[in-house]
């Protein structure tokens, strides 16, 4: 104890009423002042004599136990002298005064302090009050607030729990550090410095900071800072208590960024915005209003400044007829609350052109009886329906002109739209459109049938129904043909649409054809009938004729064969013969006349002309080196023809070219077999050398019915070429003759069909 | 017709008859010639003495038609050779012979000797 007992009665008159010393932990007095011995409740004796148990420290309160601790510590490590003052507090009396420590340990270098005690009797048990109150709401800060305090100079002497927990710190970590350790960065440094000179200054700073934890993450905190006076009157230290804002941040952070789109919107949006207040002022108004000028007759709408009155600068438009009254008479009811809301669309001629607007007053649902007025040009709105009303009348006008009535169903069968024909044809009113049906116009018997087919379209059957049904239509009953679909909207069936045609006329006709075509057709079938009894009476005919000459023919010749008669009884019976059987070939050949054209079946037979052709010569009588024959086909496919007709016509000419051949020269007959196939058809080409029949002399008659063309040879009777032209023609083809007298004749065959293999 | 069998001439028309006789006599072959006017009768015969005869039949006649002759010898079992001799120039009648196994041929009328000859060959 280097301090002399009359220095320290000296500091002790000066500085208080009494004094100890104890080493820096406080665990031992030294020396205790005989004044302090009642308020301490230990005589000096008593507390050396228990010096272990007793510290000083017991009578400051925690809280200042600790900003002790952190003050002494961070003097320490500093290296630098420390002196310090709590209050100092005593059970059953509170609060007795004001403990100095000066630390000496670099005076005596024995690492113990003064400890002052300042005793202020008088003002006891008012400071025993403030002192708990003090604690409890140190207990209830440390709950609910984020406490630091710092030095002078701003080193972390104390943190609370929360402090560390919000920051990540550790008590450890924090003392004697200052509060950069948690900057943020996101303040400008005169934020600090404003900060720095009102606390300085003695005042109270209360700021919203913007910290950074340990881990990075920043968290917002209403701080207020107050600086903490020595017994001198001198800042010494400075509390910090704090508060998280963090959530109420991002709130305003949230609300403030929602405000500016809403601005940001406001004032893209090109229709003309207002607020008024309840009392008409104009609190807000948009953009669009800058960009608007329209100017008539020297009158201007122009932007309403905030803090006019809107309904006075509406008022003067509306007096100049600028805008109409409505507006005004609508606007002035929202304002006196008597509509919530006002809408009217009004026009004006700018240079010629006319403008549509759009114009709505509203109550702002906010209960803050402001109004939101709102000019929307609708110009273009307008111009499109315009021109929709214009296209809807047209084509309106369109359906009304057309010849069927139509008209569209919704999904329970009822009538929504009607054109005009329909209302004439079913005698319905444009009122009962919406109420009636299509199957209340169907005649009864029918209306199942319809329902059925209606249904059918609405499940969606793509395809147009034909539906045929009979209606009363001007007074009388006629028939319809109804052709119905269903109506689709975004792939819904949503019902049906009908165009509908009176075919009243058309089924009278089809009808009366129908009858027609009957009756034709049994008078066919009468005629064919009586054709082929005509047919067959035509062979019996021919038969019964036929028996007598027959008779006649063999009795003549059995006449000839008797021997005693005379010369002219033969040449007479020779006559009869010959006559009986040139009448027997005319009965022949009339009756294959009549027999032409009643062959049902001319294609049948699968033919080879040449077999034909060779034996029809044979039995004819021309010889064998007399004939030629030639294959000249392309494609040899198989012959069909009717083999009767054919042998027949083979017959008559080659018959022709037998009789009529050259007295001159030796008969030559040469057949040529030739086809077409890219047409279909095939020749049969028979020339002779015969006498040659002059065709350009009877072009005309070659032909024709009962002709003959040389008297001297012919014992014919005229008919076979027109039986060979007829049957040629019956088989489909066509026959040409070319004859050069003393030259010989040419025959072509040409028939159409030739059936491929 | 080159045939040893007797010969039946079926035909309603005795001149025809008589005319036919006269040109199978004209051959100057032997053989045995009968005539019916009635086809009933001729069918009669045949069920009575069999079918190994040559007919010479006409085809339109009363009572029984040749047709209608032909038909029963089918339903008879009768198979006689058949040969038509007819003035009818009815198609039909000259297709139909086809049906028939046991009819040989269509003979026109008149029959001459040179028809006969033919067949005969």
């Amino acid at each position: 104890m280097s301090v002399s007992g009359e220095e320290l009665k000296k500091l002790v008159q000066e500085h208080c009423n009494c004094f100890f010393v104890n080493g820096f932990n406080g665990e031992s007095f030294d020396f205790l002042q005989e004044d302090i011995q009642p308020v301490l409740q230990k005589n000096f004796r008593d507390v050396c004599a228990d010096e272990d148990e007793f510290s000083w420290l017991h009578y400051i309160p925690e809280g200042y136990r600790v900003i002790r601790d952190g003050e002494l510590r961070v003097a320490q490590s500093l290296g630098e002298s420390w002196k310090g003052s709590y209050p100092v507090y005593i059970p059953k009396i509170g609060e007795v005064g004001v403990l100095e420590f000066h630390d000496f340990s670099k005076v005596n270098g024995e690492g113990r302090h003064l400890g002052f005690l300042i005793f202020e009797e008088t003002i006891g048990g008012r400071h025993y009050s403030i002192s708990s109150l003090f604690t409890s709401l140190q207990n209830a800060l440390n709950k609910s607030a984020i406490v630091t305090i710092t030095n002078y100079t701003g080193q972390i002497l104390y943190a609370n729990n929360l402090f560390c927990e919000f920051s990540g710190y550790s008590l450890e970590e924090l003392l004697g550090r200052t509060h950069s350790i948690i900057n943020s960065g996101y303040h400008p440094k005169t934020f600090f410095v404003d900060l720095w000179k009102t606390i300085l200054r003695g005042g109270v700073w209360r700021g919203e900071i913007c910290n950074r934890k340990k881990s990075g993450e920043l968290y917002w905190v209403d701080t207020t800072i107050s600086p903490i006076y020595n017994g001198e009157g001198e800042v010494e230290r400075f509390l910090s208590v704090r508060f998280d804002i963090t959530e109420k941040k991002k709130h305003e952070e949230e609300l403030n960024n929602s405000v500016k789109f809403n601005q940001s919107i406001l004032s893209t949006m090109t229709s003309r915005i207002a607020v008024l207040s309840p009392q008409g002022k104009i609190l807000f108004t948009n953009l669009a209003w800058d960009n608007f000028r329209v100017i008539q007759a020297d009158e201007e709408l122009r932007c309403p400044e905030v803090g006019q009155d809107y309904l006075e600068c509406v008022g003067e438009k509306c007096f100049s007829g600028f805008l109409p009254n409505e507006l005004l008479i609508g606007l002035k009811k929202v304002m006196a609350h008597e509509e919530p809301w006002f809408e009217m669309e009004y026009m004006i001629v700018d240079k010629g052109i006319t403008n549509w607007y759009n114009f709505t007053a509203s109550l702002l649902d906010d209960g803050s009886n402001r109004v939101l007025i709102k000019h929307s040009d609708t110009t273009r709105r307008k111009i499109t329906e315009n021109e929709l009303a214009k296209s809807r009348r047209k084509y309106l006008d369109l359906l009304d002109n057309i010849q069927d009535a139509i008209c569209t169903d919704n999904k329970d069968g009822v009538i929504t739209f009607a054109n005009k024909k329909f209302l004439e044809y079913f005698s319905v009113s444009r009122s009962q459109i919406g109420k009636i049906s299509v199957m209340d116009i169907v005649r009864e018997d029918y209306r199942n049938y319809v329902r059925e087919i209606y249904s059918r379209c609405i499940e969606g059957v793509s395809i147009p129904e034909y539906i045929e049904f009979p209606a009363t239509s001007f007074g009388e009953e006629r028939w319809f043909e109804c052709r119905t679909r269903g109506l689709q909207e975004d792939g819904e069936v949503m019902g049906t649409q009908s165009i509908i045609r009176d075919i009243t006329e058309r089924k009278k006709l089809f009808e009366e054809i129908e009858s027609k075509e009957h009756l034709l057709r049994l008078k066919i079938e009468e005629l064919q009938a009586k054709n082929e009894e005509l047919l067959q009476f035509s062979y019996i005919i021919s038969h019964n004729l036929r028996s007598p000459l027959a008779n006649v023919i063999g009795l003549s010749r059995l006449l000839d064969n008797i021997e005693e008669r005379s010369e002219k009884s033969r040449d007479i019976t020779k006559l009869i013969a010959t006559s009986s059987e040139q009448l027997d070939e005319v009965v022949k050949d009339l009756t294959k006349i009549l027999s032409l054209n009643m062959s049902p079946e001319l294609l049948k037979d699968q033919v080879d002309p040449f077999s034909v052709i060779e034996k029809v010569a044979d039995e004819i009588g021309v010889r064998k080196e007399e004939l030629s024959v030639r294959d000249e086909r392309i494609k040899k496919a198989c012959i069909k023809t009717n083999e009767q007709y054919f042998l027949s016509i083979i017959q008559n000419v080659l018959s022709n070219s037998f009789k009529f051949r050259s007295e001159v020269r030796p008969l030559k007959v040469s057949a040529v077999l030739k086809d077409r196939p890219e047409e279909s058809s095939w020749e049969v080409l028979i020339e002779d050398n015969g006498i040659g029949l002059d065709t350009n002399k009877y072009k005309q008659d070659i032909f024709g019915m009962y002709k003959r063309f040389h008297h001297g040879v012919s014992q014919g009777k005229g008919l076979g070429l027109y039986i060979t032209k007829k049957q040629v023609e019956l088989l489909g083809g066509s026959v040409e003759i070319t004859g050069i007298p003393d030259l010989g004749t040419n025959v072509k065959l040409t028939f159409r069909e030739y059936e491929n293999e | 017709m080159k045939t040893n069998r007797p010969i039946i001439i079926i035909d309603d028309d005795p001149v025809s008859i008589f005319l036919t006789r006269e040109i199978l006599n004209s051959l100057e072959i032997e053989m045995e010639v009968l005539a019916f006017e009635d086809a009933n009768r001729a069918l009669h015969f045949l069920n009575e003495k069999g079918d190994n005869y040559t007919i010479l039949l006409d085809l339109n006649m009363p009572l029984m038609s040749g047709w209608e002759f032909v038909n029963s010898c089918v339903e008879q079992k009768l198979s006689p050779e058949v040969y038509i001799l007819s003035s009818s120039v009815n198609p039909r009648d000259i297709e139909r012979i086809d049906q028939y196994d046991f009819v040989r041929s269509f003979l026109s009328k008149p029959l001459n000797p040179e028809m006969l000859e033919i067949e005969q060959s």
